[in-house]
């Protein structure tokens, strides 16, 4: 049997104005916006409308009855932002919460009030906690939608027991339905002032006299039609949580709520033999704010100690301030691992390994991720682009490594522009200068001439030269472009060979 | 010292050289070379046009090809004489026979079959081992290559620019001395220009079914198998001068020019000892009797007299016998048939049943024949039943050898859209 | 001495080299590493593994040397760690010693002290074949901290010194590699074979020495000195 919990607020939009300046909650105040070439009220507060004044009323003839009147300027689309807000921090209650516009939530409590012992416990934190942000909150909670809403907005009892949800309609108004207010007029009219006057009437009649939204309402109210809400954030299949009545505020006390949390989640992972290759552990604060850390592994794992190590060093960052209520931990990315798997990743010593892959998880936990390489050969001449990073730690080679030219074991990042003596054209150099220091060029291959690959980049050739000089230091040195009697020649080291 | 080209891949090796035999005799022209070979992939096909491209310019033109061999290193290959040529033709063709299409498979024995009168230029691998040496197993064949050929075979140098041409040069100098195998200079050339290296490029992609993204290592890491002007080809030989002479010399013993193939024709398509104008001016009087019955319309006697006395002026009739040939062997067959282009306008045709179009119902335009064949040699497409058409190959094959019709029916051109899209496809 | 007292000692002496740093990996499932006449110089004639080894002098001569005894631990698989703060090692040139690149996983780190956390990490994990680490300076207390995590995990390190203070370190050898003209056969254009002068400096329980080795066709070999060795300036390292 499903729950729901449905929030009422009586003054949204004047409550939003008091909690950013409290000395209008003692006043009467309303939120007016210029209509025809009048101002009228969209919202009054809890004193204007104990003095009368009501959404739609003109703001001259709201002065006239309540002096002292202060008017706010209406905002465009505050309470649909609003509402969406107070959803994202009800996720604390439960993770499906959903906007009720124009002045309500749904939250889907199904299996939540347990942790809050009973349903009225937990509804009463619910409302209480709103209520200390500032809100004026009614709630009521059902097994259908339909009810809830109901009894948030006009019954005597918030918490509708479960299986009762027929009787708790019966005496309430037909507004209570969720109609349009000509439907409720019509009703009124012949009578039909509460639930129970109609509700046992033949269906046809009803669907005759009052159209076919009525019908609809009352089955979703009765647990005859399903209704579904649209949750402020998509469900999370690989999701755990663990709410805490009492905030956490100590270091070990979020160490034991994550290792709980990873304990329900791995052995989910194992029953369905997945492994997370993606994790995020969220703590929501009491004061609303949502500390989070995220942690990456390089094949699917559900090892708990491993997880666990690798969260270790990101903990300290949380700061939980006045408390964390609420513990989540999620895995966005979660792929297929099955038991055969680890056993052939335990014993294996290459890059299947699975102890080298978590060690290169809690590398990248520590230093970032972006620190570790590992490179692929890349079907290009030019010597930068002869490798390519890979996209995993298993990543397989797609041609072989070949080394029919010999290339050097340090490669600087950037050539590095050098003076050189050297025969015209194309022949080997015989001095070159670097770092202060004449070398002269013993033996010599080349040139090895490059061309820039034009598809990618337009640019001269590179004429490549490996040299070694008097003292056996063998360098790599390029002359860019051809020798060209009329412009300077330009020559670089790029590396150093063995 | 001057220097002879005797490595050059034009566009009819397909999709590997990037410009036309013309494109290179003229370049070859510019820098004052008097001769260039042309050696295309297991195919001759790129010579006619260069050697009348040649004769434009004044440039001899030596006949070659490049042997791929499915079990040993390429093979250069010049004939010397007209014999030598017909071997080469015949080892081509016996290539062209065992494989699908367009494809040449060819042994080593093949080559040691048909190879008097050819010399043979050997191609190194383009790497040495890790002892900087060449592979034992070049070697190996290099031995066997000059026990089979004798003194007909020379070792092919290239300056590559990839880093260790001094190296390889140094080696091949060693091998050659070793084996007494004269080396030659070439540069193995595969367009005229180095500005041709993108089309190059995308000939390559084409070739592989690849994109420029994807060619990887199938592209020439630079341009430099271009066409280079002699001084050049003397400087990067400086140290090896004799390769650069060697050229000359295997130029000069190769004395078989195109020209003394002008008028080789099937011989065995006349009966009984006829001319072929002979035996076209009976098939022709016979057709005439069949298509027209006894008694032949004045004007289509006129206008047979005409044509055959103008076929007899131009040498055409053997081609008019092969087309009639195969269009009988079709009929025998029961293959369906129609020729036309430019000489099936004629009368001669409608008699030899190669067209069906009456000239008494259409005035013909034997005249349109006249004025084209007078400027071009004639032209009769004729298309076959579609799923047949394989037959009427077998039959040309069978009966005139492969190598002369191969000519015609496996050079591949990439025709214009088709090449557009193939670039296209290259860039991704 | 009495021939019992000879075996006595022979054994304690063995049995002493694990308490100081020298382990035998058992069932010997390590391909040894063939440095020719130097192994005769290393306790047990076999190149130390489990150890933690240091490496002074010409850079990519360094990293060459040393290449080419990672490939003889890479042969039976596994995966070398390669950990540095500034590096210029080009991967494809590591093909020269037989070594797949791609086995070689790059750590690109902003500090030594990162460095030397990620190092002492990475020794103590077994499924490595061997970890490489540059670095400008080694402290003794951590030298002493990574070849404890190699007694423990019998991984091999080795440190590659990079232009810094050179201090005394708890590493088990010193080595100094220092480039040296290439080798070739007469006549032949061009560069040879690379040709390093290596010397031993410090080796514990063995006898330090200094040789002339090359690398070709995928093995160490020593070659005899030449008559006149050119002079080199010398460098600080």
């Amino acid at each position: 049997m499903s729950r729901f919990v449905s929030v009422w607020f009586r003054h949204l939009i004047t409550d939003w104005f008091s909690v950013r300046q409290p000395s209008l909650k003692s006043k009467p105040f309303v939120v007016t916006a210029p209509s025809h070439g009048r101002m009228v009220i969209t919202a009054v507060n809890a004193v204007a409308a104990s003095g009368g004044l009501y959404p739609g009323m003109v703001l001259a003839d709201a002065r006239a009855l309540v002096p002292g009147l202060t008017a706010m300027d209406h905002r465009p689309n505050l309470s649909a932002t609003l509402l969406h807000k107070i959803a994202e921090w009800c996720i604390r209650f439960t993770p499906c919460v959903a906007v009720d516009e124009p002045d309500g939530l749904l939250l889907d409590v199904t299996g939540c009030a347990h942790l809050w012992h009973g349903e009225e416990k937990y509804l009463a934190t619910i409302v209480k906690r709103l209520e200390e942000r500032g809100y004026s909150t009614r709630a009521g909670m059902a097994d259908t939608v339909g009810v809830a809403w109901a009894v948030a907005r006009f019954g005597k009892h918030s918490v509708i027991k479960s299986g009762t949800d027929t009787e708790a309609m019966w005496h309430l108004p037909p507004e209570a339905l969720r109609l349009e207010p000509e439907v409720v007029e019509r009703l009124y009219k012949l009578g039909l002032r509460q639930v129970h006057d109609f509700i046992g009437m033949p269906r046809p009649a009803l669907r005759r006299r009052f159209g076919a939204a009525l019908l609809l309402r009352l089955d979703q109210a009765m647990g005859r039609a399903t209704e579904t809400i649209h949750p402020v954030q998509p469900a999370e299949p690989w999701q755990e949580r663990l709410p805490c009545l009492e905030p956490i505020i100590t270091a070990t006390g979020i160490a034991i709520a994550l290792e709980r949390l990873l304990d329900v989640l791995c052995q989910r992972l194992v029953q369905s033999e997945k492994g997370l290759r993606l994790a995020r552990f969220k703590g929501y604060r009491v004061d609303g704010k949502i500390e989070q850390v995220e942690i990456g592994t390089h094949r699917p794992s559900n090892n708990k100690k491993h997880l666990c190590k690798l969260f270790e060093d990101k903990l300290t960052t949380i700061e939980p301030d006045l408390g964390i209520e609420l513990f989540v931990l999620e895995a966005p990315t979660v792929e297929a691992h099955t038991p055969g798997q680890s056993a052939l990743w335990e014993t294996s010593r290459g890059l299947e390994s699975i102890r080298l892959s978590e060690l290169i998880d809690r590398i990248a936990g520590r230093v970032g991720a972006d620190r570790i390489h590992r490179y692929l050969p890349d079907e290009h001449h030019w010597p930068e682009r002869s490798i390519k990073p890979a996209g995993s730690l298993q990543q397989q080679p797609a041609i072989p490594w070949t080394l029919e030219r010999p290339r050097p074991l340090q490669l600087l990042a950037r050539p590095e522009p050098i003076l050189v003596t050297a025969p015209i054209p194309d022949y080997p150099p015989m001095l070159f200068r670097y770092q202060g220091h004449l070398h002269k060029i013993a033996k010599a291959d080349g040139p090895e001439r490059i061309e820039a690959e034009w598809w990618l980049r337009n640019g001269e050739h590179r004429d490549y030269y490996y040299v070694e000089d008097e003292d056996g230091q063998r360098y790599w040195l390029f002359r860019l472009g051809h020798y060209q009697s009329d412009q300077p020649v330009q020559w670089f080291l790029h590396g150093f060979f063995v | 010292m001057s220097y002879t080209e005797l490595q050059v891949t034009t566009n009819f090796s397909f999709l590997r050289g990037a410009s036309h035999p013309e494109e290179l005799v003229e370049q070859a022209s510019m820098y004052g070379y008097s001769r260039i070979a042309i050696t295309d992939r297991n195919s001759l096909a790129g010579i006619v046009r260069a050697h009348v491209a040649a004769k434009k310019k004044g440039l001899t033109i030596i006949p070659a090809c490049r042997l791929d061999l499915l079990d040993g290193p390429s093979l250069l290959a010049y004939p010397t004489d007209r014999d030598a040529y017909s071997r080469l033709s015949g080892l081509l063709t016996t290539g062209n026979l065992r494989a699908e299409k367009g494809k040449c498979h060819l042994y080593k024995k093949d080559v040691y079959e048909y190879a008097r009168g050819l010399l043979l230029i050997a191609l190194p691998p383009g790497t040495l081992n890790e002892r900087f040496e060449y592979d034992p197993s070049f070697v190996k064949v290099l031995q066997e290559y000059r026990e089979a050929f004798g003194t007909q075979l020379f070792l092919a140098a290239s300056r590559s620019y990839q880093g260790d041409d001094a190296k390889k040069l140094y080696r091949l100098n060693q091998l050659a001395k070793q084996w007494s195998v004269p080396l030659v200079a070439t540069n193995d050339v595969h367009y005229h220009h180095p500005d041709r290296r993108q089309l190059q490029d995308i000939v390559t992609c084409v070739r592989e079914k690849c994109t420029i993204h994807t060619a990887g290592f199938h592209l020439h890491p630079n341009a430099e198998r271009y066409l280079k002007p002699i001084a050049e080809m003397q400087r990067l030989f400086r140290q090896y001068p004799d390769a650069i002479h060697q050229t000359q010399a295997v130029a000069e013993a190769c004395r078989f020019s195109l020209d003394e193939l002008k008028y080789v024709y099937p011989e065995e398509i006349t009966t009984g000892g006829r001319t072929p104008q002979e035996e076209l001016t009976m098939l022709t009087w016979q057709g005439a009797q069949e298509r027209f019955g006894a008694t032949i319309p004045e004007k289509m006697v006129t206008a047979i007299q005409h044509e055959l006395s103008f076929i007899g002026e131009m040498n055409y009739a053997a081609y008019f016998l092969t087309v009639h040939d195969i269009v009988r062997f079709a009929r025998q067959q029961s293959i369906l048939c129609q020729g036309r282009g430019s000489a099936a306008n004629s009368t001669v045709c409608y008699c030899l049943g190669i067209t069906s179009v009456d000239p008494t119902k259409f005035d013909l335009l034997f005249e349109r024949f006249l004025s084209s064949a007078r400027n071009e040699p004639p032209d009769i497409d004729v298309d076959f039943e579609h799923e047949r058409r394989e037959e009427v190959m077998q039959y040309i094959y069978r009966k005139y050898g492969r190598d002369r019709a191969a000519i015609v029916a496996t050079v591949t051109q990439q025709h214009q859209k088709g090449a557009i899209r193939d670039v296209g496809k290259a860039m991704g | 001495m009495p021939s019992d007292k000879i075996d006595i000692i022979a054994r304690l002496r063995q049995e002493l080299l694990p308490l100081q740093g020298f382990r035998h990996v058992a069932g010997n499932s390590m391909p040894g590493v063939q440095l020719g006449p130097i192994n005769g110089h290393f306790p047990g004639r076999v190149f130390p593994l489990g150890a933690v080894h240091e490496w002074i002098g010409d850079e990519a001569a360094s990293s060459g040397f040393v290449a080419g005894i990672l490939a003889a631990l890479m042969r039976k698989g596994g995966v070398i760690l390669w950990i540095s703060t500034s590096r210029t090692l080009f991967p494809p040139a590591l093909s020269f010693f037989g070594i797949q690149p791609d086995q070689i996983i790059f750590i690109d780190l902003a500090s030594e002290r990162e460095l030397l956390w990620v190092m002492e990490e990475a020794l103590k994990c077994q499924s490595l074949a061997a970890v490489v680490g540059e670095l400008r300076s080694l402290p003794f207390t951590a030298s002493r901290r990574l070849q404890l995590a190699v007694e423990q995990s019998q991984v091999t390190g080795f440190i590659l010194r990079r232009p810094g203070k050179l201090t005394t370190t708890a590493c088990v050898t010193r080595w100094k590699i220092t480039a040296l003209p290439s080798t070739q056969e007469e006549q032949l254009p061009g560069i040879g074979f690379p040709v390093w002068n290596v010397e031993l400096l410090k080796v514990r329980n063995g006898r330090p020495g200094s040789w002339q080795l090359t690398w070709a066709e995928g093995m160490f070999r020593e070659i005899a000195p030449a008559a006149a060795l050119p002079q080199r300036q010398k460098k600080i390292v």
